[in-house]
């Protein structure tokens, strides 16, 4: 068995889309040959697009925070991992990159599923790193949260009607 | 940089002086009725309802910390957890300027017996509690979501005019007199006060702040239903019996009163279960504390109706009730909300926030843990084994729990004025 180790952390860190990186990597692996990434977050959107190509994976996060994927090409596409899903957000919160920045959606989530979500993912994030964060309310509850961690929110203009539009940012 | 920051969340909350007048208020209140039970503990012994300082206490308590602070809390979060705004700040302002004085008149009239303060306190309590419930149903009835916590305020509200009729016609009893059971009357008044009104306050706001305290998953929102259905039908079933004084209806209330209990703290017990923020802090000590008192109470409720030890068992549902469930409770909760809602009012353009951890004085707040969870003991001790003297230990360590308390407040409040007024140097 051959086991490939890809970190998409540098490509993440340098606002590049890993996908296609993951995908050259995926290609050649026969069965039982296992492909390993390593990410900030667990990159569930990604993984879905490896399950649709016949790839099962696994996600852990390890003691340093890190995720690791271990991703098999067995034809069924399965995803096993932490119960709640991405980056131990609860699937209900899609996590994807859209030309290079990251984005979450929390609308219709139940409180204070939005709160946790938001703080898992500032809490898996790299400080250079901004993420969308797509909402339907003012997150009262999230500031302060958010200043202890050492994030904020910023609110930006452009969100559609009834959505509230905010960049998690680094630093006060 | 800062100018963004929070400043869309600043918009959507009152005036920082809007509830921390109630918050503040409350830590005086708290103060005087620890202080009161204190001075007469002997009273507190084998009390069976009645005008005098004990009952002003009590009062002190339930509408001068418990019912100050949720009127406090329902203006600053309600309109956070439904969305809509409240209608009046002008309103709000009044419920305040209503309360406090006719509190103080009836706290006077209840310790002294004097029929004109107790009219003139109780009147203007009245007006007040009345229009903080026209307000609070105002902004519940034009909540879209969080259809839980709309369920308790609507449970709360029909309470409180249950209670309030009650009231009035207890005091109309004190003055001129009738020929109703004035202990019965005064029972079912207090049932529908702490188990309906306050305790619905506390159950519903549980379902937002406890989840938000823990990171949980959303707490189970069918059960809290059922609980709450539970918990009316024990506050119908217990004052009608209370009132037709037929005790095995009483008994009944009772034990559906504790069905509900239990469904209540079964929920609550999963949101701990599937909690996220692992380390909770000693307000979760209090928190914890008051959940097992809240049954404890019903029991000693239950106890009493049924004949048992009531000269012990009776002062003791009292005091569970209010001091161990309802109080303790809100106390640790207020040491998470109050230090969270300061950092929030913090957000001026170009100032760094000030960080609820630097709010949050630990060592004052551990104090405070200690004290109160020493006046708890004690005092049950003290009314369980009739000694005037336990109680009064226990009274002292109250007081000293309320002024490290009213210390807390006044320490946030005062760091926020610090960071929003900086000295000029």
């Amino acid at each position: 068995m051959t086991v490939v180790t890809l970190d998409v952390r540098p490509l993440l860190a340098a606002g590049q889309d890993p996908l296609e990186s993951v995908v050259a990597a995926a290609t050649p692996l026969s069965d039982g040959d296992e492909l390993v990434l390593q990410a900030p977050f667990n990159p569930l959107p990604l993984r879905k697009v490896l399950a649709r190509i016949g790839y099962s994976s696994a996600a852990a996060q390890d003691g340093t925070g890190v995720w690791r994927i271990a991703c098999r090409r067995d034809g069924q596409g399965l995803l096993s991992g932490p119960e709640e899903g991405c980056a131990g957000l609860p699937p209900e919160a899609p996590l994807w990159r859209e030309d290079g920045q990251l984005h979450m959606d929390v609308r219709g989530l139940a409180m204070p599923l939005p709160l946790r979500a938001i703080l898992r993912l500032a809490g898996s994030l790299d400080h250079h790193e901004t993420v969308i964060i797509h909402h339907e309310r003012d997150p009262l509850f999230l500031y302060a949260e958010l200043a202890e961690l050492g994030w904020r929110l910023e609110r930006l203009d452009d969100a559609e009607p009834g959505e509230l539009r905010f960049c998690l940012i680094w630093g006060h | 940089m800062f100018g963004d920051f929070m400043m869309g969340a600043k918009s959507r909350l009152l005036p920082l002086s809007l509830p921390s007048r109630f918050f503040t208020a409350a830590a005086l209140f708290q103060v005087a009725a620890w202080g009161l039970l204190l001075a007469f503990a002997d009273q507190a012994v084998g009390y069976q309802g009645g005008p005098g300082p004990i009952l002003a206490a009590l009062h002190a308590v339930t509408l001068g910390v418990l019912a100050m602070t949720g009127m406090g809390a329902a203006f600053q979060l309600l309109p956070v957890a439904t969305k809509q705004p409240v209608r009046s700040e002008a309103a709000c302002k009044a419920v305040f300027w209503l309360y406090v004085p006719g509190l103080l008149l009836l706290g006077h009239g209840m310790s002294t017996d004097q029929p004109w303060a107790l009219m003139a306190g109780g009147g203007l309590v009245v007006a007040a509690l009345l229009l903080f419930g026209f307000l609070l149903a105002d902004n519940t009835r034009r909540a879209g979501d969080m259809r839980i916590v709309t369920l308790h305020a609507w449970m709360a509200l029909a309470s409180l005019l249950a209670l309030l009729s009650l009231a009035a016609l207890l005091i109309w009893g004190f003055v001129d007199g009738f020929s109703m059971d004035h202990r019965l009357l005064g029972a079912a008044h207090a049932v529908m006060a702490a188990y309906g009104f306050m305790g619905m306050l506390a159950m519903g706001f549980s379902f937002v702040l406890i989840p938000m305290f823990c990171l949980s998953p959303p707490p189970d929102v069918r059960l809290g239903t059922v609980a709450a259905w539970c918990g009316l039908s024990a506050l119908l079933l217990t004052a009608a019996g209370l009132l037709a004084a037929l005790e095995p209806l009483v008994l009944l209330g009772g034990a559906v009163g504790l069905v509900a209990a239990g469904l209540h703290l079964r929920v609550m017990a999963k949101v701990m279960k599937g909690r996220m923020r692992r380390k909770l802090g000693d307000s979760f000590i209090l928190i914890r504390l008051a959940w097992a008192l809240l049954p404890l109470s019903i029991l000693a409720g239950l106890a009493t109706s049924a004949g048992v030890l009531p000269e012990r068992l009776g002062p003791l549902f009292g005091f569970w009730l209010v001091f161990g469930w309802l109080l303790t409770f809100l106390l640790g909760v207020l040491q998470r909300i109050l230090p969270f809602l300061a950092s929030m009012h913090s957000v001026k353009p170009g100032i760094k926030p000030v960080l609820v951890s630097s709010l949050t004085p630990d060592r004052t707040l551990r104090l405070h843990l200690i004290a109160h969870i020493a006046a708890l003991a004690l005092v049950s001790a003290g009314l369980a084994g009739q000694w005037g003297a336990i109680v009064r230990l226990g009274a002292a360590c109250g007081v000293a729990a309320a002024l490290v308390y009213l210390f807390f407040v006044t320490h946030v409040l005062w760091r926020l004025h610090r960071h929003l007024h900086p000295p000029q140097s």
